[in-house]
């Protein structure tokens, strides 16, 4: 046995030797027999677009291109995005999702290895993208030897002010209405915030149904009111970096969350729920208040389930049913997390010409400028639309409608292409089928708390740039598995399970690892 | 001497062409099964050497080996790692209370099946508790959590009637008795299959003579039933010892919805889901350090396999090796 | 108790109404919890079952129903109308049947040359597909090795590589070395060549196994989504898990989607399910009784 297992695995050795074909590294421009130059793509929001309208044909004979589009499953994104880095079968443009927690395992290694081709030095012959990556936030951060080795894809290429996410609180006003405990305007203090949701419980306990739930990644929502920075590293005054789970101010946040979920006011399944489970409780009308990233198609998602689920309740006012709370924290302050005004990345395949990725900054270039805005919105003037006095018109023949007089979606491969380089809420006021009243509802909040934000009413957690985008070895390392670790250890004390005392919370966080890495980012940011 | 040596040589070179020409068919046969091993199991083996590289996409798997080499450092970080010997010691737990409950629930699965004495009956309840088997992860979890979650259909009957709600999803130990109870639920009935057959073998002699002198049923069970299965059973249990190592990643990853489970993932966090992390990326482990795990996990695995068929040989069993 | 007295005793017991035949206490315990056993099994597909038939409406107000007050058909109807989900249902039943038939054939030569005796290597061969139950190289060279062999984004990805599951060959191995080998040598002296001896004896007579075999593989390939979901990119060869998954996870709000989809209700994920199950739950009953002997021999002849 121990003979042939040695002859064995001398055997796959040699044959691993002669089987290794040497990996070519660049793939040769290829072209159609009409001579465009073929490229693929892939990317998450292509969803079940495969290409073939004559819109994308139209951008497809004016750059003498041919896509072809690939998607991925929203549940196995980035193992495919790995399986396909890994055994160097990118597609030539392709998509992944780059956070700070996956920073030094993808974009950092990605750079240093040049899996990513990067984009040229001098992007001056594509002003618009230009203006997009200077308006980028941290995109210095996102710089390795000076070079950029993706495109950021901007949340909104017309506005970059918006440094805060949309995460708030949305209830049922109607429901609020009803039990007496509504307020003005939607504006809550605290403690009457309380007293709805108790109002809430005490009207909802019989049917199975509860208070208040979080979108299960952003559970316990409490402590955003509380604490300085959304993660890991704090700042103490000296301003040298401090475990932010032991803070003072994380503390309070953290034992309120705990009081919420005695007092039963939270839905108890927050744990147990996957993805989109608390979402769903919300629009079947099981939870009174949710705490929820609304971003528009999350807002509408929601609007148009509500809708649904409440087909035969008499008198249903839908935008009742899914009012934005405004609710100031202890300290009469709004809060809210800061985020970069990007999401995900969209790189270019090391392995292609300078020709292909200049050919495709060009159409990028062209879907960001007003005319090809223009295109992937509404499609070919004196076809789809028409401009009457400087005002886009669309023409009823080419937009049906649906039976509830909306205007039915029709692909426009244009619009996807663009995803590419923006998420498309710049084009939401233009398009048609967008929801004029969400947008209109969501814009209004947005600036309430641009202004609350000037007048000093609006607190924006982030954590600095310097140690969010760190990479030094034991952060890079370990701080995927300490935040892991540290929700985990959040989600127990609330639930008082496992973790009793704030001591015992406290001391699961005075350990070596977490030394080690303070330490180090100490000393790296010269604290 | 150089005679008789030649002879042998002779006879052996003859005996070997003889054995040949006579096996030729089998040999034929097992040539398609060479070929596939070689390719889908043989080639990629040389990929175990990822574990000591820091490994390079670009520079593949050979290249990694022979420019980016760091020797037994994968193996130091994951050793160092926080989560590795947390992972290392639920593995073991769960493994082995998997097995011993495993077998438990089978046995008495059969006896219960066996003792049932409506034929028809029986017929329909074996073909109900096998089913479960096959039917995967995806859908058991998904059953489950909207059942037996705080608001599932369950806790709400017992609410409704007054009762106190059962968490099963938020008590680590309460979780682990579900990851035990489901795999029971899934598998206790397919696994009983070869041990009712098992009873079925034994003569029926031996219960009537047990009859003819008084013995009760849990008499004849206990001194007839349970001996004709042990050899069996002991060989079983052998078996899947090597099993230990796996201890249900499938069934882990899907009832902890993706393993986000916050109150519950400390106490089923297994080898298995480390690697998986590593793999999807998203992670802060390395490939490298990805497959510094899973080659720990099988010359882990394989030693404890050795381990145990040396002990059962030693008991005088019989091994599978 | 004796042998001998064995022997003597069965001529007298036979006969006789034993008291083992009274249905006692004990039966009436048995068949409880064989019967509750058997509900807790049975219960969760009702349940999910009722789900499926509920309005989103009710649904939404009471989700712990028993039964439901409203019946529709309503999220049959859309998965039935849902074009993918036939189209996972064709790849899926190529699976079935090609897949299936390419991974018996291969398994069941392999477990038979492996079962007779002393052949030149035999030893050789065995041990070497033993390690591989042991030590795999992991994901990145297989991916390579699938890369290499121009397999990426091709339904052959789904099939081919799973031509012999080791635990299958060797169920097979163990049922046919457990058939006497008179049955060989009596052929041979009536003249009948190696073929003939495989395909008109010793394969006839092992239908159970082959039975049970080829339901290992049949369930496995309607159960098949990992390779197509790693390597496979084109929607059209996607399988029906695949599709049910993707029923099931639309969206996840933590990544922002540009092109608001319509998210699917409770009752339409329960009846893509239930779909996805309901031809395994008919066809099962009746392979059932066929592999109980299979199985048995072997797994434990092994």
């Amino acid at each position: 046995m121990r003979k042939s297992i040695l002859l064995l695995a001398a055997t796959s050795m040699a044959l691993g030797l002669l089987t290794v074909s040497g990996c070519s590294n660049n793939k040769k421009d290829k072209y159609t027999k009409d001579g465009k130059l073929m490229v693929s793509m892939r990317n998450l929001y292509f969803s079940s677009y495969k290409g073939g309208d004559s819109y994308i044909e139209e951008v497809e004979n004016k750059f003498k291109l041919k896509f072809s589009f690939e998607t991925y499953d929203w549940a196995n994104w980035e193992t495919q995005v790995t399986g396909s880095i890994n055994g160097q079968n990118m597609e030539d443009v392709f998509h992944a999702n780059i956070d700070s927690y996956n920073f030094a395992t993808t974009y950092k290694f990605w750079a240093e290895e040049e899996l990513v081709k990067p984009l040229p030095e001098d992007m001056s012959k594509w002003p618009n993208i230009q203006t997009v990556l200077e308006n980028t936030s941290n995109i210095e951060s996102l710089k390795v030897n000076g070079r950029l080795y993706g495109l950021p894809i901007a949340k909104n290429t017309t506005d970059y002010s918006t440094s805060f996410s949309p995460f708030t609180y949305i209830y049922r006003r109607d429901w609020a209405k009803k039990w007496g405990v509504y307020k003005e305007n939607d504006e809550y203090t605290w403690a009457e915030f309380e007293a709805l949701l108790e109002k809430f419980k005490v009207e909802l306990a019989p049917y199975n149904k509860y208070a208040l739930a979080d979108v299960e990644w952003g559970f316990p929502s409490i402590p955003n009111f509380y604490k300085q920075v959304p993660h890991c590293f704090a700042q103490d005054n000296t301003g040298k970096y401090v475990c932010n789970y032991t803070t003072d101010e994380y503390v309070a946040g953290l034992n309120k969350s705990q009081d919420f979920m005695s007092n039963g006011w939270y839905h108890p399944d927050q744990n147990s729920a996957a993805d989109g489970v608390m979402n769903a409780k919300y629009y079947s009308n099981q939870v009174g208040v949710l705490y929820e990233n609304l971003s528009y198609s999350n807002y509408i998602a929601l609007k148009n389930n509500l809708r649904k689920t409440n087909v035969d309740t008499p008198n249903f006012e839908i935008n009742d049913a899914i009012a934005l709370m405004k609710i100031k924290g202890e300290n009469n302050k709004y809060s809210l997390e800061g985020t970069d005004n990007w999401f995900s990345m969209t790189f270019f395949d090391y392995r292609i010409s300078d020709n292909k990725q200049e050919k495709m900054l060009d159409v990028l270039d062209w879907l960001l400028s007003e005319e090809g805005t223009r295109f992937s919105v509404y499609g070919f003037e004196g076809y789809d639309y028409d401009v009457v006095g400087g005002e886009v018109v669309i023409k009823p023949e080419a937009w049906p409608k649906d039976t509830n007089g909306e205007y039915a979606p029709k692909d426009n491969g244009a619009s996807y292409l663009r995803n590419l380089i923006s998420l498309g809420y710049d084009t939401l006021e233009m398009n048609p089928l967008t929801d004029k009243d969400a947008v209109d509802y969501l814009n209004a909040w947005d600036a309430e708390m641009k202004t609350a934000l000037a007048n000093n009413e609006l607190r924006v957690l982030k954590e600095t740039s310097e140690v969010m985008w760190l990479t030094t070895q034991k952060k890079s390392l370990n701080a995927n598995n300490m935040r892991e670790t540290a929700l985990k250890n959040v989600m127990k004390y609330v639930y008082k399970n496992g973790i009793t005392t704030i001591d015992d919370f406290k001391s699961k966080f005075n350990n070596k690892t977490w030394q080690e890495v303070l330490d180090e980012i100490n000393a790296a940011t010269g604290h | 001497m150089e005679k008789v040596l030649i002879t042998t040589k002779q006879s052996f070179k003859f005996s070997l062409k003889k054995k040949f020409l006579s096996s030729r068919f089998l040999i034929l046969m097992i040539i398609p099964a060479i070929i596939f091993y070689a390719i889908f199991n043989y080639i990629p083996m040389y990929g175990v050497l990822v574990a000591f590289t820091k490994y390079s996409p670009k520079l593949g798997i050979m290249g990694s080996i022979f420019n980016n080499w760091i020797g037994f450092a994968n193996f130091q970080v994951i050793f160092n790692f926080d989560g590795f010997w947390i992972a290392f010691r639920n593995t073991m737990i769960i493994g082995t209370i998997k097995v011993v409950i495993a077998f438990l629930s089978a046995v008495l699965t059969a006896l219960l099946i066996n003792e049932l004495r409506m034929k028809h009956y029986k017929k329909f309840v074996q073909i109900i508790v096998t089913f479960p088997h096959f039917l995967s992860w995806v859908i058991v979890a998904s059953l489950f959590i909207l059942m037996f979650s705080d608001t599932g259909s369950i806790n709400h009957m017992i609410a409704q009637s007054g009762g106190s709600k059962i968490n099963l999803f938020s008590d680590g130990k309460l979780f682990l008795s579900l990851i035990f109870s489901t795999d029971i639920w899934k598998e206790a009935g397919w696994s009983s299959i070869i041990y009712i057959a098992t009873m079925a073998g034994i003569s029926p002699d031996l219960y009537e003579a047990a009859d003819i002198d008084g013995a009760s049923r849990l008499q004849k069970i206990w001194h007839i039933t349970l001996p004709g299965i042990k050899p069996t059973a002991i060989l079983l249990l052998i078996m899947s010892v090597g099993g230990v190592l796996s201890a249900g990643f499938d069934q882990i990853f899907n009832m902890t919805s993706s393993l986000n489970n916050d109150l519950v993932i400390d106490s089923v966090d297994i080898i298995d889901t480390l690697i998986y992390k590593a793999c999807v990326g998203g992670s802060s482990l390395t490939q490298g350090q990805g497959a510094a795990l899973g080659l720990f996990k099988s010359v882990f695995g394989f030693v404890l396999v050795i381990v145990t068929d040396r002990i059962a040989k030693a008991c005088g069993e019989r091994g599978i090796i | 108790m004796k042998k001998a007295a064995l022997k003597r005793l069965p001529l007298i017991t036979r006969d006789r109404p034993g008291p083992s035949n009274k249905f006692g206490t004990m039966d009436v315990v048995i068949f409880i919890i064989l019967t509750l056993f058997a509900l807790s099994i049975i219960f969760p597909f009702y349940y999910l079952f009722v789900v499926s038939i509920t309005p989103q409406h009710i649904y939404a107000n009471n989700p712990s129903l028993l039964w439901t007050p409203e019946i529709s058909f309503e999220a049959y109807k859309n998965v039935i109308e849902d074009k993918n989900i036939w189209n996972g249902l064709g790849i899926t039943l190529i699976l079935l049947f090609g897949g299936t038939a390419y991974q018996m054939f291969f398994t069941v030569i392999t477990g038979y040359a492996l079962s007779r005796q002393n052949w030149l290597g035999k030893n050789f061969v065995m041990n070497m597909i033993l390690v591989t139950m042991f030590f795999g190289g992991g994901l990145i060279p297989y991916y390579q090795l699938i890369k290499s062999l121009g397999m990426m984004n091709t339904i052959w990805v789904m099939i081919i590589p799973g031509a012999i599951d080791t635990f299958n060959m060797l169920l097979m191995r163990n049922y046919f070395a457990s058939l006497p080998k008179e049955l060989e040598e009596s052929a041979r002296v009536d003249g009948a060549n190696d073929v003939q001896i495989f395909v008109k004896i010793f394969l006839p007579l092992s239908l159970p196994m082959l039975a049970t075999v080829g339901l290992f593989f049949a369930v496995g390939n309607w159960n098949s989504w990992y390779n197509g979901m790693l390597f496979n990119k084109d929607p059209q060869i996607r399988t029906l898990q695949q599709v049910l998954q993707q029923i099931i996870i639309t969206t996840s709000s933590s990544i922002p989607n540009p092109h608001p989809e319509k998210t699917n209700t409770e009752s339409l994920k329960m009846a893509a399910i239930f779909f996805t199950i309901l031809p395994m739950m008919c066809f099962y009953p009746f392979l059932q009784r066929y592999f109980v002997k299979g199985i048995v021999v072997g797994a434990i002849k092994g």
